[in-house]
């Protein structure tokens, strides 16, 4: 239920970003509608007018689905299912809005080709000779603050919990966590490097003057600045609350939670503030445009999203609809991390089959010969009665949490943090009230059958 | 000041850098002293190789448009030569213009006419 709910605050306020920005796209924006360029006297056409009417009706609809969909995770007791509503709801969210739009940019290509509204495309690519290569808004020093607190709180943790230090509540417990916080800590890294290469991108020519295109780009810039400056201290703040938290083993694991849920609330403000200024932006200098209208680039533009053109070096364009940027799909680059983006979604609904495998697969504990096998999906652990030092029957298992492995509601499996005995092998079903505790030279283990009937008879075998 | 780079373009895309920045400086749009763009600032802005700019840059250097200034990078030459005749190159260039204008059967007014507007307008 809690990952029901902390899914729901992390991903619903970004469909109803993703529908506001779409919906909005119907609207003439930069000489465009449906990402398609369109020159404002032919804005107001029956045909076009028809084309954004039916385009509303199918957002509007298609944004009601998916609001409702995701509730359905609620109605399951299972973790994999759960999980997997909420994957196949995100591909939804990606498809349904989409589709709308995608249909409204193929109907306004339609109507410019049978009216004869296509333009000749322009080869010719504007390049604002003024402040070429200077406009650079991503200072280094801001972002030092925050990289080197994030840093120092993490390091600080792991370093604490390396040395036993009295602070520390539970060094075995931090040590973990500090290095998962440490890792936490590179977000930072990765957010300046992503602001410095979006910083880098080429001056917008929007007009003949070169002022306009040059305070146009600097306006920009900065607010991309601001929007990488401000996730840089979220995510100290977010590093430093957890850390604390960690530390004092206050509440731990709640704090990650509600932290996290706050966190991508946190991230999701300045993002609805940078949508907001660059609407102020592009209103602004909408009067300032005077050479668009002579371009029609359509034709790179599939589906008015994906950007193709070979023609264009430049690795990163802006977006069509929307804010922010996306890639040219032509240069090595582009293709490079189109691939990247569609092994991760492929992998999405791969993982979502793991994931109920995982849940639905009954584990199995047995001997055979002189072993002790545990199966589930696979042979997960084979242990040689001989190197069993002693064997206990359990009825309580200890509190513990997950390092590496599953943690579901009738499986624990991989390697998990016990308090006061460090970590320990697991492979069992909690649900369950008998389990065994294996304790060898090297490790210790806690293992349990399909069963108590199956736990207890190993047991006896065993003995 | 704005230029245009045509990617389809049979000239080389360091000779349309050279033959615009020309066309700035005689249309004013570029100041005697005027800086221009660095060689690395503008390869990015357009997107190319720095040798490319580099190479109109040299060109430009040669026939006396830009120089190099230590402290300022290549600006715009502040004293331009005054010749009353054209390079031999333009000249070639011009003999070329002229017989295609003839073949396409074009009078000598209008050629001088079409010559008169773009040198008042100053449009190359």
């Amino acid at each position: 239920m809690i990952l029901n709910f902390i899914l729901l605050l992390c991903m619903y306020p970004m469909m109803l970003v993703v529908c506001y920005v779409l919906y909005n796209c119907a609207k003439p924006q930069n000489g465009m509608v449906f990402g398609s360029k369109l020159p404002m006297k032919y804005m107001g056409e029956d045909a076009v007018k028809q084309v954004v009417g039916q385009f509303q009706k199918e957002i509007k609809r298609n944004a009601i689905i998916v609001a409702i969909l995701p509730f359905a995770a609620f109605l399951t007791p299972y973790v994999s299912i759960q999980m997997t509503i909420w994957m196949v709801w995100v591909l939804l969210v990606i498809a349904l809005v989409q589709i709308p739009y995608i249909k409204g940019n193929a109907a306004i290509k339609n109507i410019k080709r049978e009216n004869g509204w296509y333009r000749e495309e322009s080869m010719e690519e504007y390049v604002e000779m003024k402040a070429a290569g200077e406009i650079r808004c991503v200072k280094t020093a801001p972002f030092i603050a925050p990289m080197a607190v994030s840093f120092l709180v993490a390091a600080t943790v792991y370093l604490l919990a390396f040395f036993d230090s009295s602070i520390v509540k539970d060094a075995g417990y931090a040590k973990g966590f500090g290095s998962i916080i440490l890792l936490f800590a590179l977000i930072n890294v990765l957010i300046f490097v992503v602001a410095r290469w979006m910083d880098r991108q080429k001056t917008e020519v929007i007009s003949t003057k070169s002022d306009v295109n040059v305070n146009y780009t600097r306006a920009k810039k900065q607010i991309w600045k601001e929007l990488w400056l401000a996730a840089a201290w979220i995510t100290t703040g977010y590093i430093l609350v957890s850390a604390v938290s960690l530390l004092l083993r206050y509440h731990f694991e709640m704090t990650i939670l509600v932290g996290s849920v706050i966190y991508a609330i946190a991230l999701l403000i300045p993002m609805l503030w940078v949508v907001k200024k660059f609407r102020e932006i592009e209103w602004l200098y909408e009067k300032e445009r005077d050479l668009d209208p002579d371009m029609d680039d359509d034709r790179h533009w599939i589906w008015g999203t994906f950007y193709y053109n070979p023609s264009d070096r430049h690795s990163m364009v802006n977006k069509r609809v929307g804010v922010g940027t996306t890639m040219n799909l032509a240069t090595p680059v582009g293709k490079g991390l189109t691939a990247i983006g569609a092994v991760a979604l492929l992998s999405i609904p791969l993982m979502c089959a793991w994931l109920i495998f995982e849940e639905f697969t009954p584990i199995s504990l047995s001997i055979s010969g002189d072993e002790l096998k545990a199966e589930h999906l696979k042979v997960e652990y084979e242990l040689q009665v001989e190197d069993m030092k002693e064997i206990t029957l359990v009825t309580e298992l200890p509190e513990m949490s997950k390092s590496v492995g599953t943690a579901m509601d009738n499986l624990l499996k991989g390697t998990f943090y016990v308090y006061n005995e460090g970590n320990v092998e697991v492979f069992l079903n909690p649900q369950n009230e008998v389990f065994l505790k294996i304790e060898t030279e090297e490790d210790t283990y806690y293992f349990g059958g399909r069963t108590d009937e199956e736990t207890l008879a190993v047991y006896e075998n065993l003995q | 000041m704005i230029i245009k780079i045509n990617d389809m373009s049979d000239i080389p895309i360091y000779q349309q850098i050279r033959n615009q920045i020309v066309a700035g400086i005689s249309e004013g749009k570029l100041e005697p002293g005027e800086q221009l763009p660095t060689v690395r600032g503008l390869a990015t802005e357009i997107g190319i190789n720095s040798m490319t700019v580099n190479k109109a840059y040299q060109l430009l250097k040669q026939e006396g448009y830009v120089y190099s200034d230590r402290r300022n990078g290549v600006c715009v030459q502040k004293n331009f030569i005054q010749k009353e005749q054209l390079s031999k190159a333009a000249m070639e260039e011009l003999k070329c213009i002229i017989a295609e204008a003839k073949i396409g059967g074009m009078s000598k007014e209008t050629f001088l006419q079409i010559c008169e507007t773009v040198f008042e307008e100053g449009n190359v």
